[in-house]
């Protein structure tokens, strides 16, 4: 009830502070989402969390030269120290020995560190709390005045702009950077308006997020909908949605409670949304290849059963019902999962439960004698046409009976020449 | 030997390329007439991929220069269509089959403009071309290592460009795609287009091209296929590798100090 009255409370916008932290993060979904979405299919989701970490100092600077808590100050010294860390990395790079992934580390340490040092020591000046400076480390939603939300408005519209604009221009480095410079690109400069985008979406954010998390906003919502789509653009503006959910959510806790720091709840909300896309998304979720998988399990435990039934009945052509003790005599099989598949084949049709076992009906024999049929063709071509040897043929055949097609029974029948014996020599029923 | 081109479409001089200070091209120097089918034939590690990107200006040469139609690269790019080996992407891409042709078109329109409807009639022609025209809304990641070979062509055939350079686009691929690709190239060449292909396999490049660049970090031969294709060069190519240039290559990837003065 007290959720429920909070919950109202939050979405009815009684309290206009709250209508700037959704505004915020809405602004911050979109700028981080668009922009982390390129980041991430370039694979750059890292240099992202080098820049987040690299704009402390750059704030923690502003604020000492200017003595001002305007953002749109901080965010000036946070984009020189961004951009800066950035353009480190690519110096160390392309000058040393030094792989990406360790000059990324080490611009990340170093700026964050030098952006420790000069956050204690305002804080020692006694002056970081009434600036709220400390905010910038782990976010601090509510914080935001309406000047920082236009800041953030204008910034994000900059973002989606330039980003529609180039739009084919950054697919095609995210895909092809090769390829795109062979065509003659201005790559360079693609790749700087980039990483300034970048460096400017982190700069918004980290009001919000804070420097330590903020890379986590640039790289869940992208990888999210990842899982979702297979279409570029479909894929921007569901991470945007991403982002802006996560955003809401994160922002409702740290309301509930004011000591609650944002940034660390937004972004559990948006790698929460990642781990539900990992499970959930169809086709490339893990319920949907687990449902795959069991679906398959079930086909195949039917068919075996089948197939069991058809072999004893070949053996014993005088008797029409056999028991489970009979079937797991002739084949070893799961005994809870041969129940399992009867019942299902029951209510197919396929097979009749009597009294004294089970009994296989038309279509069932049909079925089963199909199953029979391929598995013994498969091992006639096994020997026949890849010179395989006949006591070496069964566990393939086991496996490919469940998978050929009508179409491919018929060509592999055709290209047989209709044979009456397998290499086993046993009747191949037709 | 080298047998020059009289208006060569490409021609390359005494182009020495190295990937830190190992030279992967040393002092290679051939030109190549319009219209004809290349075939830069080499083992492993001659450097045929370095100089398909030398000569489209993705590596940088420590010496020497490329012309294409008698200019730099540079000026000329929009004649000059490039098919990367279908390896230096990564194919679980967010796109379709048609939006990576569409690639092919994005320098056409320039920066900032948008596609016609034109463009896509063209990319399905392109598609066509490589027998890949039911496939247009495919996933790319769905795609076997052929059919991602042939949507590679196609992008490039919708640069509609004079010069195709292509980097191995018969690895890894099935006889049939080959023989299509082979009799698409025929058809190009019809057309009055020049094409240089990395290739490895002796047997098809001798039925295939006109032209044969035989390499092996040094240049063997250049010239036409009936010149060239002979035991001594072949040899030469495949006989191991050219023990002096070898040993100071590694001598020089060792040296501290730069290799060349910067020009």
């Amino acid at each position: 009830m007290i959720l429920l009255s909070t919950i109202s409370d939050f979405f009815s916008f009684s309290d206009p502070n709250v209508l700037f932290v959704l505004a915020g993060m809405v602004f911050l979904g979109i700028s981080s989402s668009t922009i982390g979405t390129f980041a991430f299919l370039r694979k750059r989701s890292l240099t992202g969390d080098a820049i987040a970490h690299s704009v402390l100092p750059g704030i923690c600077l502003a604020f000492l030269l200017f003595d001002t808590r305007n953002l749109w100050v901080l965010l000036g010294g946070a984009f020189v120290t961004g951009w800066l860390s950035i353009f480190l990395v690519d110096i160390v790079t392309r000058k040393s020995r030094i792989k990406t992934d360790a000059a990324i580390g080490i611009a990340l340490s170093v700026f964050f560190g030098a952006g420790i040092v000069l956050l204690t020591y305002i804080q020692q000046t006694g002056n970081a709390g009434q600036s709220g400076l400390n905010n910038f480390l782990l976010g601090k939603a509510a914080a935001m005045s309406p000047d920082d939300i236009i800041t953030m408005m204008v910034v994000s519209g900059i973002i989606v702009l330039v980003v529609v604009l180039f739009f084919k221009e950054f697919t095609l480095l995210a895909f092809d950077p090769e390829y795109a410079r062979a065509s003659g690109m201005p790559i360079r400069f693609l790749e700087t308006l980039l990483t300034t985008l970048t460096v400017m979406a982190v700069a918004v954010g980290i009001q919000a997020v804070g420097v330590v998390l903020m890379a986590a906003m640039l790289i869940t919502p992208p990888a999210a909908a990842r899982f979702w789509t297979n279409n570029l653009k479909k894929m921007v503006l569901l991470s945007v949605a991403f982002g802006i959910l996560g955003g809401f959510m994160g922002a409702f806790i740290s309301y509930t409670d004011n000591r609650m720091p944002t940034g660390p709840w937004v972004v559990t909300m948006t790698s929460l949304l990642v781990l539900f896309s990992l499970i959930a998304a169809p086709g490339k979720g893990l319920a949907a290849s687990w449902l795959l998988r069991r679906r398959y399990g079930e086909k195949v435990g039917r068919e075996n059963t089948l197939k069991v039934l058809y072999h004893l009945k070949e053996q014993h052509p005088e008797r029409q019902t056999f028991t489970m003790e009979a079937m797991l005599q002739r084949r070893s099989m799961d005994p809870v999962k041969l129940a399992r598949a009867l019942r299902s084949l029951i209510k197919k049709g396929m097979v009749v439960r009597q009294d004294n076992g089970y009994q296989l009906n038309t279509s069932g024999e049909e079925e089963g004698k199909r199953i029979v049929r391929i598995h013994r063709l498969w091992e006639m071509y096994l020997t026949e046409k890849m010179n395989i040897a006949a006591d070496h043929v069964h566990d393939d055949a086991e496996a490919i009976e469940h998978i050929i097609t009508p179409e491919m029974e018929e060509k592999l029948a055709r290209l047989l020449d209709f044979p009456d014996k397998d290499p086993h020599n046993k009747t191949i029923p037709w | 030997m080298t047998i020059r081109a009289e208006h060569p479409v490409i021609e390359a001089h005494d182009l020495t390329v190295s990937y830190q200070r190992k030279p992967a091209l040393w002092g290679v120097d051939f030109s190549l007439p319009a219209g004809v089918l290349t075939g830069i034939i080499g083992p492993n590690g001659a450097g045929k991929s370095t100089l398909i990107k030398a000569i489209m200006g993705l590596a940088h040469p420590d010496s020497g220069y490329v012309r294409i139609l008698g200019r730099p690269i540079d000026e000329v790019r929009e004649k000059v269509a490039y098919v990367p080996q279908r390896g230096s992407v990564d194919w679980d891409f967010p796109a379709s089959v048609l939006d990576v042709v569409l690639m092919g078109r994005y320098r056409k329109r320039g920066l900032l403009r948008k596609l016609h409807a034109a463009d896509k009639e063209l990319a399905f022609h392109c598609l066509e071309k490589v027998g890949m025209q039911d496939f247009i809304k495919r996933q790319i990641s769905q795609l076997s290592g052929g059919q991602q070979q042939r949507v590679f062509i196609a992008r490039a055939l919708a640069q509609q460009a004079e010069v195709y350079l292509m980097d191995e686009p018969f690895a890894g691929i099935d006889a049939t795609t080959e023989q299509t690709i082979f009799e698409l190239l025929g058809e190009m060449r019809k057309e009055g287009k020049s094409i240089v292909v990395v290739h490895h396999d002796l047997q098809s490049a001798y039925k295939y091209f006109d032209w044969i660049i035989l390499l092996n970090t040094q240049l063997i031969g250049s010239g036409p296929k009936s010149d060239i294709f002979i035991p001594e060069f072949l040899r030469k190519t495949y006989g191991g590798k050219l023990n002096m240039l070898t040993s100071v290559g590694e001598l020089m990837a060792e040296l501290e100090a730069p290799l060349r003065e910067k020009n």
